[in-house]
């Protein structure tokens, strides 16, 4: 296999990955796991992936459809066992703790929402794709996660419904 | 904060908090391919021989029959070639109706950017007729649809650049005229090598398009066995040239979000995923399910229409009909408000046909002077079958929100038997923080202020101080379980 494509692909890539996996994996230490464990995965496919065109959302997407099952694959065979030598940590003055606390609350698939929509700035439907589900079930997600998040970061408005609605 | 405040803290936070990259990842993970690779061809080679080969038995466990097998299998044929990228789009129409040439032709010349039912998803801007090409349109249980694929005009990043396109669901009634069909799903930036499906809640219809020779299966539920263990079981259907069109029966909830689907090509798995999902009849009512109060009543018509809608979310996720789950409010009760009305809490109990529990806590106020209720859930659960609920412990972490003047702050819930009259939060290390006296078995109390009384878990006593057990908070891994996506690797 020729992987000369593939290491262009991680070393342009990979900032933005794991930018990504951090939002949604929560640590750093699980954001590399994260990262390599969707690399892995699309590495078995490269050649139909890079055929199909630019390989970033098919990427983005392994990354994301691996969060959301993190708990399955743990129990499974798809643990990253490899160790990652600990890096320095960032200056915590630059850290919104707030933020990462009340994105850490939500559940998995309630925080890949906000972060596909509001971070990586996907539509519903891409983020649909991305999640495996379907769009209604991204809005739903989606506005229950903002909702969570609004409550946990500043006095701002619950999501409302009308009686008997 | 507002949408923009909300993506500006996300990008800050990504920025900063992110690892840096590692050098050489891209030869690590090729270097983890090739080992997997063999350790899978390993232990192919081990099952053959223990299921006959004994001579060979001692050859491949010493390890040198096993390398020749690793270059045929790992860089010769390379994984890429296990399954041929097929465009699952491409080809003349399929469907019942695809012989109707005139009828495929109206149905190419509808307006993708009008429809007679509001609720019905339009795109911005009409792409050229040229580019429209009807890849399905057919008779559907309740229906008539048809998907085509055109020039994308919609804007989105696209999920596959080279394809160019976006497709359209357009659905209408039984024996519609092409003129009746109207968009139901536009999706930008078509992936040509994923399947398209669309699913119809209130008649159960199914279309999953995928390329001629695929195998499909479908999971129409999961399985929760009584142990609270989730399982799938996906059976075959006939996709005559790549297109399964099933019935599968209205669903239970307002939208169906158990069924799943299974693409695979030559025996490998493509996608597992849940179908795209719509609803025919928008004036569907919330399902009426019998609740049985265990303690606590009903509250205003606000926390009422929580709980109703909950109780909808539990037939989407499940898929059961609702004559086979019992639906219970394990306790309900007022939570203090810092401003406003009280709020109010109600733990909702779904025993599921094996015995085990699906839980849901529901934690809602009303809002403002419009007669509004804002709602978010304390947790979700799954519990195995046998205890009864009225035995069981429940700590439930609530967190504060507020909207229209009102106010709740961070709150946590004890909820035991009624024979429990106290409670003690304990802490990260296990020690005891706060007791807390509690009334018919269940109490609501602020969080704890201190940061460093972080609550871990609740030990409920009986009067004479016996301890009735111990439990942790409610996280969210009921909803987990359940509504997982099964197989997508």
């Amino acid at each position: 296999m020729d992987g000369t494509g593939f290491e262009d692909f991680v070393s342009r890539e990979q900032p933005a990955l794991l930018r990504l996996a951090v939002l949604l994996a929560g640590d750093r230490g699980h954001a590399e796991d994260l990262v390599q464990t969707a690399l892995l995965k699309s590495y078995r496919h490269w050649g139909r992936i890079t055929r199909s065109g630019e390989p970033t959302a098919y990427v983005r997407r392994v990354l994301v459809t691996t969060h959301t099952s993190w708990r399955r694959r743990l129990s499974t065979t798809e643990q990253v066992v490899e160790t990652l030598p600990d890096r320095a940590a960032p200056s915590a003055l630059e850290d919104d703790e707030e933020l990462r606390t009340a994105l850490r609350a939500l559940p998995p698939r309630m925080r890949t929402a906000v972060v596909l929509r509001y971070y990586a700035d996907l539509s519903e439907q891409q983020t649909a794709d991305a999640m495996g589900c379907s769009a209604s079930t991204v809005n739903t997600q989606t506005a229950r996660g903002l909702q969570r998040l609004r409550a946990a970061l500043t006095p701002a408005e619950l999501a409302g419904v009308e009686e008997g609605a | 904060m507002d949408d923009a405040d909300l993506q500006a803290r996300l990008t800050r936070l990504a920025e900063h908090t992110a690892p840096p990259p590692r050098d050489g990842l891209a030869d690590v993970v090729v270097a983890r391919h090739r080992s997997r690779r063999r350790q899978t061809l390993g232990t192919v080679a081990v099952t053959a021989a223990v299921a006959g080969l004994v001579v060979l038995t001692t050859t491949t466990l010493d390890g040198p029959s096993v390398t020749p097998a690793t270059a045929v299998g790992a860089d010769a044929a390379g994984p890429e070639s296990a399954v041929a990228a097929a465009d699952v789009l491409a080809g003349p129409p399929r469907g019942s109706l695809a012989g109707d040439t005139a009828f495929v032709e109206a149905v190419r010349q509808l307006p993708w950017t009008e429809a007679d039912d509001p609720n019905r998803p339009t795109a911005m801007t009409e792409p050229s007729l040229d580019s429209r090409r009807v890849v399905f349109v057919g008779d559907v249980a309740g229906g008539r649809w048809a998907l085509l694929v055109a020039e994308d005009t919609m804007g989105s990043e696209p999920a596959d650049p080279a394809s160019g396109l976006a497709a359209a669901w357009f659905t209408g009634p039984a024996g519609a005229a092409p003129d009746q069909l109207q968009p139901a799903s536009l999706i930008g930036g078509v992936d040509l090598s994923t399947p398209v499906t669309l699913s119809d809640a209130a008649t159960g219809a199914l279309v999953v398009l995928a390329a001629p020779g695929d195998q499909i299966e479908v999971s129409e539920r999961p399985e929760v066995a009584a142990d609270g263990t989730v399982s799938r079981s996906f059976a075959p259907v006939d996709a005559p040239a790549g297109v399964a069109v099933l019935a599968l029966g209205p669903a239970a909830g307002t939208y169906d979000e158990a069924l799943r689907y299974r693409v695979s090509r030559d025996g490998v798995e493509l996608v597992t995923a849940m179908p795209t999902g719509f609803r025919s009849d928008s004036t569907w009512p919330t399902p009426d399910v019998p609740v049985e109060w265990l303690r606590g009543e009903p509250g205003s018509a606000g926390a009422r229409s929580v709980l109703s809608g909950a109780v909808d979310h539990v037939l989407q996720i499940t898929g059961l009909p609702a004559e086979e789950i019992d639906v219970a409010v394990v306790w309900a009760g007022d939570v203090p408000a810092v401003t406003g009305p009280p709020g109010r809490l109600q733990l909702l109990a779904a025993t599921l046909p094996s015995g085990a529990v699906y839980l849901e806590a529901l934690l809602s106020q009303e809002m403002g002077e419009q007669r509004t209720t804002g709602s978010t859930w304390c947790g979700t659960d799954l519990r195995p079958a046998g205890t009864p609920l009225t035995e069981q412990l429940f700590l439930l972490d609530c967190p504060g929100s507020s909207g229209g003047g009102s106010e709740l702050g961070d709150h946590v819930a004890l909820i035991g038997p009624t024979a429990a009259a106290s409670a003690w939060l304990l802490d990260g290390s296990g020690e005891r923080a706060v007791e807390v006296p509690l009334t018919d078995g269940a109490a609501v109390v602020p969080a704890p202020a201190d940061p460093a009384t972080d609550v871990a878990a609740a030990e409920f006593l009986a009067a004479d101080g016996t301890s009735l057990g111990r439990t942790e908070p409610v996280g969210y891994d009921g909803l987990e379980s359940i509504s997982a996506t099964a197989g997508w690797d």
